[in-house]
């Protein structure tokens, strides 16, 4: 087998992570894109230093991060960058949600799933109607009679009472380990 | 404006906001195409001609192992066909035959099929038969025709494991990444979609469905059945490895996909396969072991691990892998905690 072709199911195996990760730093869906491709041919080009004996998809967001950090540079003044620390934040809770269970990131995230089920009827609703439905979010708060001010208020306190169940269950995995 | 860091609270917003559009599947079938541009930015910047659309004319190997890609190819489509159409469906005009399909083929019930593999040669046509049963979406068995009678090769998933039993020599078991590994040493062709899961990948992402309205198809057994026919055409034109259309024809009672075809477009000078034609036979009465390796085969026999054996110490290996740092013995695909 080709080394592309081992490359290819590399990625392949660790795409949806890269791009869970690099969604959660930049949020302009451009920059997201551009960072992708540029973190996949970076790591291409680098594959010689790539530690085999390490988890390839951590190496691969650390060079998202690299790229993401000179994004943030090039970008100074516009938006919110993330700093390093945040970044580390960011790369600890992914490599946690990669240590979970299953074989793909769709698998891994059945805590997350049943954390949405677990939420009360007034934030399950909206993130259903979201990110299930893929729902934009006018047509959300028309149907749940809330103004765009409330709605997004509403999604975010779910999202973080989803960032609590997750933690919570992370957490559980991890004493189990 | 603000160019303070967020704060942690916002971090763990956009940290689960990521996540949820993963963990609902918003937006995925981007993925696959937005990895289709980097390997073809990779592919240009080695500078290397790509086999996926290579004209040369097959060597006797490249022959022989073709038919494992299409086997695979089969196989696939088939087991496959509801994540194809699963993908695209809430969009597409002909969801209610796909999602009826779906849901027959969803259902636990042992189904036969005939695949007829067509390769072009030169001018000439030959087909290779073989035998499919599936039960739901996760169990399969195909057999491969032997030209030696009784050395039949059989590959499948009991529903967890994928496995091989070839005609002598260990089984072969594993998942489904090992399965298409091993397939993919079988041939000495760079066909990366081997995968048999990326595949479906890009069966999944990469076709515009539509239904012609009703049909009726003359199976196997002789019967006629009225079936609605969905045809998807390959949207990347440039991505030859694919077939250019996959065309269903679902039973309309019961949703039971009958015919299922694959096409092709090869150039005058191409040899390769360029059909495979699925064709429902019946539902056969089959014993509790039959998508297990265990079922066809009988005395003893090893089992070798597809994912720590060593490729070349399969019976039917013709090509070891290269000494590359990307040989996948021994790489590290799976991340660990």
């Amino acid at each position: 087998m080709k080394p592309e072709q081992v490359f290819e199911i590399l990625i392949r195996e660790n795409a949806d992570m890269l791009l869970a990760y690099l969604r959660s730093v930049v949020r302009d869906k451009d920059a997201v894109d551009d960072l992708f491709q540029e973190s996949m041919l970076v790591a291409w080009r680098k594959i010689e230093q790539y530690d085999r004996d390490r988890p390839f998809g951590a190496w691969l967001r650390g060079i998202a991060r690299n790229l993401a950090l000179g994004h943030f540079r090039e970008r100074a003044g516009h938006g919110q960058p993330l700093d390093s620390a945040a970044l580390e934040w960011l790369e600890s809770r992914f490599a946690q949600v990669q240590g979970l269970g299953g074989d793909t990131l769709g698998e891994k995230l059945s805590a997350l799933r049943d954390c949405v089920e677990a939420l009360p009827e007034p934030y399950r609703q909206p993130v259903r109607m979201r990110y299930t439905d893929s729902l934009p979010l006018p047509e959300i708060g028309k149907s749940l009679q809330l103004t765009a001010e409330a709605l997004k208020k509403r999604l975010t306190r779910a999202k973080l009472r989803l960032a609590d169940c997750l933690e919570r269950k992370l957490a559980a995995v991890g004493e189990l380990t | 404006m603000n160019n303070d860091p967020p704060s942690l609270d916002r971090l763990r917003e956009s940290y689960i906001d990521a996540l949820l559009s993963v963990a609902y599947d918003e937006d995925q079938g981007s993925v696959a195409e937005r990895i289709e541009r980097v390997m073809q930015r990779i592919e240009q910047e080695k500078g290397v001609a790509s086999d996926r659309s290579s004209n040369a004319a097959p060597t006797t190997t490249r022959k022989t192992w073709n038919r494992w890609i299409s086997i695979a190819i089969a196989a696939s489509l088939l087991v496959g066909m509801s994540f194809v159409l699963q993908s695209v469906s809430p969009i597409q005009p002909a969801l209610a035959a796909i999602e009826k399909s779906i849901a027959a083929a969803a259902e636990q019930i042992a189904r036969k099929y005939l695949v007829t593999v067509t390769y072009k040669s030169g001018e000439q046509s030959y087909e290779i038969e073989n035998d499919l049963y599936v039960k739901g979406h996760d169990r399969f068995a195909l057999r491969h025709p032997a030209v030696v009678p009784g050395a039949d090769l059989w590959l499948g998933k009991n529903g967890d494991a994928t496995w091989v039993v070839p005609a002598i020599g260990p089984v072969l078991t594993g998942n489904d990444l090992a399965l298409s590994r091993w397939l993919s040493a079988q041939e000495q062709l760079s066909t990366p979609y081997l995968h048999v899961t990326t595949v479906l990948d890009r069966m999944s992402r990469g076709y515009q469905l539509r239904e012609l309205g009703e049909s009726t198809i003359g199976t196997r057994e002789g019967k006629d059945v009225v079936c609605r026919h969905v045809v998807g055409e390959r949207k990347n034109l440039a991505n030859t490895n694919l077939p250019a259309t996959i065309e269903l024809w679902s039973d309309k009672a019961s949703g039971v996909a009958i015919r299922i075809e694959a096409c092709w477009s090869l150039a005058a000078s191409e040899s390769g396969r360029e059909k495979v034609v699925i064709e429902f036979v019946d539902q056969p009465e089959l014993p509790d072991n039959w998508f297990e390796a265990e079922g066809h085969y009988s005395g003893s026999r090893g089992t070798i691990t597809f994912d720590t054996s060593p490729l070349n110490t399969s019976p039917l290996n013709s090509s070891p892998l290269n000494s590359s740092p990307l040989n996948t013995d021994t790489f590290n695909t799976k991340d660990k905690p």
